[in-house]
């Protein structure tokens, strides 16, 4: 028949999963004999492997357990506990840097200076008004020196936010740690 | 706190117990598995002594890595997982000469020994040792162990598709071995297999 082997397909798929076959399957089997040779084949096939399963299973030594038991005992006291120590060191990290985002996030509020971009931040001037002294300079050193004053804020409120966050881990360290993990790591 | 009976408690829930600090809980599991895990390795590795350390290795390493188990999965699956694992890794660190061993030559005077070995030339399995490594690892964990496709596709890290495929072409391939093979088994017309087995056999 032309469609055979979409039933073989149906029947491999039921032999597999040890189901019965659907009724339409059934039904065509009842005038296929190919398909029905086909399906008792694998069939006994499947029969024949579970029915001789026992045959090929060896019995395990009586001292096994005892041999395992032993090692176990070997290996410690009790299972491993699930290791937290992974958990808190990644937390302090993420901590870090939640701290280093929202200090950058925040800067502008906390800078306290008359520097342009930051009263255009805050709307308090016109941009144009605000960028005036800039656009006046005409020599390269004078805009350079006016970047850097620019810049300077930033770069003391980072330094101060990574100051904090040494501080922070080294305080950590020296309350939570114990004394034998810090004598093992490097980062004391 | 009333008293648990551990030996009620399904495999799942002694490693969770296990993960807690309860040794007798790990007893109970090595109790449940250990033979067929060391069957498993049996199949695996065709040596008993070598399934018998693999079988130790294996819980060892449970034991040592039970707070990695998650009890949403079933307990079996990882345990044979960790299994095929360890086995692996001994073939890799396996030398060429631990291939002969001693326990190979049978001892031709104890009848026991003379019986099992009738009982393994008939057995079908005996005759699937010559189909491929996952073709033959795919029927005995599906049939031996009597694991779901799916259980057995996440044993051998696959999915259930391969598996259905692997199923399909070792059963062709072992009905094709077992036509050659003098097993105590009749063929019929189509090349249809017919058990000598009474219960078995067709009506």
């Amino acid at each position: 028949m032309r469609a055979c082997w979409f039933f073989k397909i149906v029947m491999a798929n039921r032999v597999d999963s040890q189901e019965r076959l659907p009724d339409w399957v059934q039904s065509h089997l009842g005038h296929c004999e190919p398909c029905r040779s086909v399906y008792r084949a694998e069939f006994r096939l499947v029969e024949r492997l579970i029915a001789d399963v026992p045959i090929q299973r060896q019995e395990s030594p009586s001292f096994l357990r005892g041999k395992i038991m032993a090692a176990v005992r070997r290996e410690g006291m009790a299972p491993a506990p699930r290791s937290f120590r992974h958990v808190w060191l990644t937390g302090i990290a993420a901590a870090v840097l939640l701290l280093v985002a929202l200090s950058i996030r925040f800067l502008p509020n906390l800078e306290n200076s008359t520097d342009a971009d930051v009263l255009v931040g805050q709307n308090l001037v016109d941009p144009a008004e605000a960028f005036a002294p800039v656009l006046t300079l005409a020599n390269r050193e004078k805009l350079m020196a006016f970047s850097r004053s620019l810049d300077e804020p930033l770069e003391k409120e980072l330094q101060f936010v990574v100051s904090d966050a040494k501080a922070a881990v080294q305080k950590l360290a020296i309350n939570f740690i114990p004394e034998q993990m810090i004598a093992q790591s490097s980062w004391r | 706190m009333p008293a648990v009976d551990l030996s009620e408690l399904s495999p799942e829930q002694l490693a969770a117990r296990c993960q807690a600090g309860c040794r007798e809980s790990f007893e109970l599991l090595v109790e449940k598995f250990e033979q067929r895990i060391f069957n498993f390795l049996c199949q695996m590795t065709g040596n008993r002594h070598d399934a018998e350390d693999l079988t130790q290795d294996t819980f060892v390493k449970v034991y040592r890595n039970i707070h990695r188990y998650r009890p949403m999965f079933a307990f079996s699956t990882w345990l044979f997982t960790i299994a095929k694992r360890t086995a692996f890794s001994h073939f890799r660190s396996a030398k060429p000469s631990e291939e002969l061993s001693v326990e190979q030559d049978p001892d031709f005077d104890d009848p026991s020994v003379l019986l099992q070995q009738k009982d393994d030339q008939l057995s079908v399995w005996n005759v699937a040792k010559k189909l491929k490594p996952n073709q033959y690892e795919a029927l005995w964990l599906r049939y031996g162990e009597g694991l779901s496709v799916a259980e057995t596709a996440q044993i051998m890290n696959t999915n259930q598709i391969h598996i259905k495929v692997l199923l399909h072409r070792g059963r062709q391939q072992l009905a094709k071995h077992l036509r050659h093979h003098e097993t105590g088994f009749q063929f019929g017309e189509s090349g249809g297999i017919v058990g000598t087995n009474p219960t078995l056999s067709e009506e």
